[in-house]
């Protein structure tokens, strides 16, 4: 589904994600682990589109998308969350998830639409918030934290993607909402590939079958989630003994 | 239903007011409409446009042009207007959409600078520094025969001005209206959703583009007249403290405050000449630090208390 092969961005002299080789097979649940700084938020933004390799190769879904455009490769079926909030506070929660969902079916640009495909996009915006548990009235800014990341997960699955990255969904959440957030992982439909990068190792273990480790921007193991704890590399690297 | 309130309001003027008030009201109107132009690129969109007049000068001299060679129908001068408003968007908008922030500004800034030398430099086509003069007044469905031509004009503008407001406020309610407030909150969530950011920047651009040519063909053919300062910055600055003053997020705003503005020149410039660019000066400064959102924000605040 997903294939990167010896990927390098570079922030100037930095390289963030250094010769970067991974494959994820469809409907796999991935975790991308490491200390700050390893390069898993460069992967992601390199796999969406946001950041161009100066080297390497992506492919998805059998094609190469190295190229390609960041909306391009999101109308492909690459949706995303981001580690910071990234909601559009001004409006409410159910606009948030309508504009991925117009996007979807091509209707984003439309200067106009008749009631009917209105209240169809409303009703299927609402149904993605109801998944996620968010009420769909009020403005996005005014929800708590929880919430908001519970915000974007919707808007990522509204998107209705074939791939969904989630940079650190559980960040600053409670203990009792990231088992929640766990349970709702493990009931996306299984043919939705996964990739989750995430510091609550609770969390990770909890929804992915594998797991990749980074450190210093490149690959230091790749396995089962107990192979990849195992490693003496990820030890002294992240799990810091 | 304001709005169509509002448009009878408007409509029965030619019985209130005298034949100068309302050749004045119809300026007013048409600067109106350019305004709420500019106020879905400024407030909706959240780019800054410094070149704005580009686009009523490009409507003008379209209009004109077109009045001189082609067709004196009042309508056939707007859709070549309009026409020459998309396509100046859609080239110069490419690039500026490619900007943000003060860059945006400067890169509009520019582009209203090089219309203006482009109207100067090309005086065969345009007439150069005398302006574009000659224009014969155009005609309106044949009604200028039945009854006084400044009460019929005032209603046509009134219709295209009133139809350019639809555009605008059909625009901002619709999906383009929320992809454009989407880019100028979350460019970086828009472009994950699959919006080209640039593409849905240069639709705003379009959409205002146009609008406002056809604001510059009613300049046209109101003061049968265009010169290559209807290009340049001093009138996009005083668009800009249009919108400023009437409040960037809304339309009826600028509009109201154009309307005002151009009254309150056409009351004081006999007495103060050079110095009204003060008073807009002034007026700027002054909505800047006591009015953030405008009077359209003030309105809503006694809303809000009441
Ligand atoms: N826009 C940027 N400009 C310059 N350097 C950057 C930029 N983004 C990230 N970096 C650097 O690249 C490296 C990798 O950053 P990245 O955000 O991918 O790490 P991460 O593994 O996601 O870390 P964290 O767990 O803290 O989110 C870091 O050293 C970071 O400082
Ligand atoms: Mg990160």
């Amino acid at each position: 589904m997903l294939v990167l092969r010896e990927v390098t961005v570079r922030f100037g002299a930095l390289a963030a994600v250094d010769r970067v080789s991974l494959s994820v097979e469809e409907g796999e649940r991935r975790a991308l682990i490491g200390p700050n700084g390893a390069g898993k938020s460069t992967v992601f933004a390199a796999v969406a589109g946001a950041l161009r390799p100066v080297s390497g190769r992506i492919e998805f879904a059998g094609r190469d998308v190295t190229k390609l455009s960041e909306p391009r490769r999101a109308r492909l079926g690459i949706g995303r969350t981001f580690q910071h909030s990234s909601l559009f506070t001004g409006l409410t929660c159910l606009e948030n998830v309508a504009l991925a969902v117009r996007a979807r079916r091509g209707l984003g640009l439309r200067a106009w639409l008749p009631r009917g495909r209105r209240a169809e996009i409303e009703r299927e915006a609402a149904g993605h918030l109801a998944a996620t548990d968010v009420s769909p009235d009020g403005p996005a800014g005014a929800l708590s934290h929880g919430q908001g990341r519970r915000l974007e997960l919707a808007m990522a699955l509204a998107a209705r993607p074939r791939l969904l990255l989630l940079d650190e969904p559980a960040a600053g959440m409670s203990a009792a909402e990231s088992a929640e957030l766990a349970s709702m992982l493990r009931a996306l439909p299984p043919e939705l590939t996964v990739m989750i990068v995430e510091h609550d190792l609770d969390l990770v273990f909890a929804v992915a079958s594998r797991v990749t480790a980074l450190a210093a921007g490149q690959v230091i193991a790749d396995g089962t989630p107990a192979q990849v704890r195992a490693s003496p590399e990820v030890q002294k690297a992240y799990l810091g003994t | 239903m304001r709005a169509i309130l509002a448009a009878a309001v408007l409509a029965a003027m030619p019985f209130v007011l005298g034949a100068y008030q309302l050749s004045l009201l119809t300026g007013g109107l048409a600067y109106g409409l350019m305004a709420a132009s500019l106020a879905l690129l400024v407030g909706h969109a959240g780019l800054p446009s410094l070149g704005h007049a580009a686009f009523l000068g490009v409507g003008a001299y379209a209009a004109g042009l077109t009045a001189k060679h082609l067709s004196e129908s009042a309508v056939v001068q707007l859709g070549a207007a309009v026409l020459a408003g998309v396509v100046f968007a859609l080239v110069t908008g490419w690039f500026a959409v490619r900007t943000r922030g003060f860059f945006f500004l400067m890169f509009t800034l520019a582009i209203g600078e090089i219309a203006v030398q482009a109207a100067t430099r090309s005086g065969r086509v345009t007439g150069g520094d005398n302006g574009l003069s000659g224009i014969p007044v155009s005609t309106l469905f044949g009604l200028e025969t039945a009854m006084p031509y400044v009460v019929v004009f005032y209603w046509w503008a009134l219709a295209v001005v009133a139809a350019g407001f639809a555009v605008l406020a059909a625009v901002r309610r619709g999906p383009l209206g929320a992809a454009i407030a989407g880019t100028r909150e979350n460019e970086a969530r828009m472009a994950a959703f699959g919006y080209s950011v640039p593409g849905v920047r240069l639709a705003a651009v379009t959409v205002a583009g146009a609008v406002c040519a056809a604001g510059g063909a009613l300049v046209a053919q109101k003061d049968t007249f265009v010169a290559p300062t209807h290009l340049g910055v001093g009138v996009s600055v005083l668009l800009l403290v249009m919108v400023l003053l009437g409040g960037r997020d809304s339309l009826a705003g600028p509009a109201l405050a154009a309307v005002g503005l151009i009254a309150l020149r056409d009351v004081t410039s006999g007495a103060l000449g050079d110095k009204w660019l003060l008073v807009e000066g002034a007026l700027f400064v002054l909505c800047v630090y006591l009015l953030p959102e405008g009077l359209a924000g003030l309105w809503r605040k006694r809303a809000r208390a009441a």
